[in-house]
C-alpha cells in the first residue's frame, strides 16, 4: 500500500480505457463494456481492501466500535 | 517530511483523474476514493498520538470519560460522513451526498442525547 | 451598573459595620459614667460581676458555640465569647486587629489554593475543546461541527454547576444559621434591655425584630437565592447559542433582585431605628418618672433606693453592650468564613475567565464569566443579611443607652 496502489489502479484504468477504445473502433461494443466492468470490479477489489482500512482506522482513533 | 508526500499524492491522483474522467469516470472515482483513504491513512498515527494524549488530559482533569469519549465519536462519525458525502457529490450525486450528511446528524445528535440529558438532570437537581 | 450598585451597597455596609462598633465603644463608656461612679469602682465591678452571672450571658456563648463551624472555631483558636463579654464590661477589652486581619488572609488564600482544582479542570477541558474544535474545523460541515461544541460546553456548564450550587448552599446556610442565631440570642438581650430598664424598648422591640427578621431572612432565602440561581441558568442557556439571546431577561432578573434587597435593607434599617428611638424615648420619660415616684413617695429609704435601682440599671446596661458586642461577634464568626469561601470561587471563576479568553470561544469564556457574577451576586444577598442583623442589634442596644442618657 502505498503511491503505488494509486499508480496501479491509474494504470489499470488506462488499459481498460485503451481497451475499451480499441473495442469500440473494431465494433465489439459488448465486450467493451465488458472489459469496462471488468477493469472496474478489478479496481474495486483492490480498493475495498484499503477503504476497509481507513473506516477500521477511523473506527479506532474515534473509539466507534 | 510527509506533508510533502501527502501533497505529491493529492496532485497526483488529481491529474490522474483528470485524465480518466473523460473517458471512465467510474475508475476516476474510485482513484479519488483511494487517494482520500491513502492520505488519511499516512496522517492517522499523528492523530492517534494526539487523541491519546488529550484523553490523558481529560483524565488527569477528572472529566468522566463517557463524555470525552462522546465527543470523539461525534467527531469520527463527522469525519466519515463528510468522507462519503464528499465523494458522492464530486461524482455528481448530489442528491446521495446530502442524504448521507443527514444521516451524520441524526447520528450525531442521538449520541449527544444523553449528555443534554445529563445536563438537565444536574440543572433541576441543584434547584433550591 | 448593576454590579457597581453591589460595590456600593457592600461599601456601605463595611463603613457602617465600623461606625457601629465604634459607636458601642462610645456608648459602653457613656453608660458607665452614667451612673456617677469612677471607671474601677469596686462596687461598681461588683454589681456587673453579680449582674452578668444573672442574665443569663453565658447563653450567647453556648449560642456561638452551637451556630459556628469547626473550622471557624479552628481559625479563632483562643476565643472566647464569655471573656470576650466579661472583658467589655470591665472595660478592657483588648482586640488584635491586625492578627485577626492576618489570619482572615491566610484563610483566603487556603481556601484560593484548595480550589485551585476546579480552575485547572476548567482550563483542561477548555483547552481540550479548543483542540477538538479546530480538529474538526477542517473537515465537518456546520451543523456537526457545532453539535460536538454543545457537547464540550455542557461538561463545562455542570462543572461550573456543581461549583455554583456548593455558593448556593453555603449562602443558604450561612442566612439560617445567622437567622437561629438571632433567634437564640435577641431575646437574651431583649431581658437585659427590660432589666436596665427599657420596657417599652423592650416590649415593643422585641416580637417586631423577630418577625421582621424572619421575614426578610425568608424572603431573601427562599426568593431571592432562586431568582439568582434561575439567571444564572438563563445566562447559561443564553450562551449557548449566538442566535437566540436571553440577555435582557437576565439582566432584568438581575436588577430586579438588587433593588428590591436595597428596598428591603433600606425599610428594615428605617423600621428598626425609628422603633428604636420611640422606645428609647418613652423608657427615658418613664424611667425618670418612677425614679421621682420612689424617692418622693417611699420615705426615708426613698431616695437610697432609687438611687441603688439606678445604679444596677447601669451596670445592666454595660452588660447589655457587652452582650450586643457579643451577639455582634456571634454574628460575624457565623458569616465571615463562609462569605470568605464564596468570594475566594467566584474569584476563581473570574481569573479562569479571564485566562482562558484568548484560547476560547467568546461562548465559553461569557459563561463563566457570568456564573462568577451570580456567585457574587448570591453573596450579596448573604453579607445583606448579615448586614442586617448587626445593624438591628446596633439599634437594639443604642435604644437602652438613647435611653440611659435621657435620663
Amino acid at each position: 500500500m502505498g503511491v503505488d496502489l494509486i499508480f496501479r489502479i491509474a494504470a489499470i484504468g488506462i488499459l481498460v480505457t485503451v481497451l475499451n477504445q480499441l473495442l469500440i473502433r473494431s465494433g465489439r461494443e459488448e465486450q467493451a463494456m465488458m472489459t469496462t466492468l471488468a477493469g472496474l470490479i478489478v479496481v474495486l477489489l483492490i480498493i475495498v481492501r484499503e477503504i476497509a482500512a481507513l473506516f477500521d482506522t477511523v473506527k479506532t482513533i474515534f473509539r466507534l466500535n | 517530511m510527509e506533508i510533502i508526500q501527502i501533497i505529491g499524492v493529492g496532485l497526483v491522483s488529481t491529474l490522474i483523474m483528470l485524465i480518466l474522467r473523460k473517458q471512465n469516470p467510474e475508475i476516476a472515482v474510485l482513484v479519488g476514493m483511494a487517494a482520500g483513504a491513502f492520505i488519511f491513512l499516512l496522517i492517522a498515527a499523528k492523530l492517534s498520538a494526539v487523541v491519546d494524549q488529550l484523553e490523558e488530559y481529560a483524565a488527569r482533569a477528572d472529566i468522566r470519560p463517557m463524555y470525552f469519549t462522546s465527543v470523539l465519536k461525534i467527531t469520527g462519525i463527522a469525519y466519515i460522513a463528510e468522507f462519503g458525502a464528499e465523494i458522492c457529490r464530486d461524482a455528481g450525486e448530489e442528491a446521495i451526498a446530502s442524504k448521507i450528511e443527514m444521516a451524520g446528524k441524526v447520528i450525531i445528535i442521538a449520541m449527544a442525547i444523553p449528555i443534554i440529558t445529563s445536563l438537565l438532570d444536574l440543572v433541576l437537581k441543584i434547584m433550591p | 451598573m448593576v454590579r457597581t450598585r453591589i460595590t456600593r451597597m457592600l461599601l456601605s455596609v463595611l463603613i457602617s459595620v465600623s461606625a457601629a462598633v465604634l459607636v458601642m465603644a462610645a456608648d459602653c463608656s457613656a453608660a458607665r459614667d452614667a451612673d456617677g461612679m469612677g471607671i474601677m469602682g469596686t462596687e461598681t465591678a461588683q454589681i456587673i460581676g453579680e449582674q452578668f452571672k444573672a442574665g443569663g450571658i453565658g447563653r450567647i456563648s453556648d449560642e456561638i458555640d452551637r451556630y459556628t463551624d469547626e473550622e471557624t472555631m479552628e481559625l479563632f483558636r483562643g476565643f472566647d465569647a464569655d471573656r470576650l463579654m466579661s472583658d467589655l464590661a470591665a472595660g478592657t477589652v483588648e482586640v488584635d486587629l491586625k492578627d485577626t486581619g492576618q489570619r482572615l488572609l491566610r484563610f483566603f488564600f487556603r481556601e484560593l489554593y484548595q480550589n485551585l482544582g476546579i480552575l485547572v479542570k476548567i482550563t483542561v477541558l477548555v483547552v481540550i475543546c479548543a483542540l477538538l474544535k479546530n480538529l474538526q474545523a477542517g473537515f465537518m460541515s456546520e451543523g456537526a461541527g457545532q453539535i460536538a461544541f454543545y457537547a464540550c460546553y455542557m461538561v463545562l456548564v455542570s462543572m461550573l454547576l456543581v461549583s455554583f450550587r456548593t455558593v448556593m448552599t453555603i449562602g443558604i446556610s450561612i442566612i439560617d444559621r445567622m437567622v437561629g442565631f438571632m433567634y437564640a440570642s435577641v431575646p437574651v438581650i431583649m431581658a437585659l434591655l427590660v432589666s436596665g430598664g427599657n420596657i417599652t424598648a423592650g416590649g415593643i422591640l422585641h416580637p417586631a425584630m423577630l418577625l421582621v427578621i424572619e421575614v426578610t431572612a425568608t424572603v431573601i432565602r427562599n426568593v431571592f437565592v432562586p431568582l439568582v440561581y434561575i439567571s444564572a441558568i438563563l445566562t447559561i442557556v443564553n450562551n449557548i447559542s449566538e442566535k437566540i439571546q436571553l440577555t435582557r431577561l437576565v439582566s432584568l432578573i438581575k436588577q430586579i433582585v438588587s433593588w428590591s434587597l436595597g428596598i428591603i435593607l433600606t425599610v428594615f434599617i428605617i423600621a428598626v431605628s425609628v422603633q428604636g428611638t420611640l422606645g428609647a424615648v418613652i423608657d427615658g420619660a418613664t424611667q425618670k418618672a418612677a425614679k421621682f415616684a420612689i424617692s418622693t413617695f417611699i420615705p426615708i429609704v426613698g431616695k437610697t433606693l432609687s438611687d441603688a435601682a439606678e445604679t444596677v440599671i447601669g451596670c445592666t446596661l454595660v452588660i447589655k453592650n457587652a452582650a450586643g458586642v457579643g451577639v455582634m461577634a456571634g454574628i460575624l464568626l457565623i458569616s465571615v468564613l463562609p462569605l470568605i469561601k464564596i468570594i475566594a470561587l467566584a474569584g476563581l471563576f473570574k481569573a479562569a475567565g479571564a485566562l482562558l479568553e484568548p484560547i476560547s470561544e467568546s461562548r465559553i469564556t461569557n459563561c463563566i464569566n457570568d456564573i462568577a457574577g451570580s456567585m457574587i451576586h448570591i453573596f450579596a444577598l448573604s453579607a445583606s443579611v448579615a448586614f442586617m442583623f448587626i445593624v438591628s442589634v446596633t439599634a437594639l442596644i443604642s435604644a437602652g443607652n438613647a435611653s440611659a442618657m435621657l435620663r
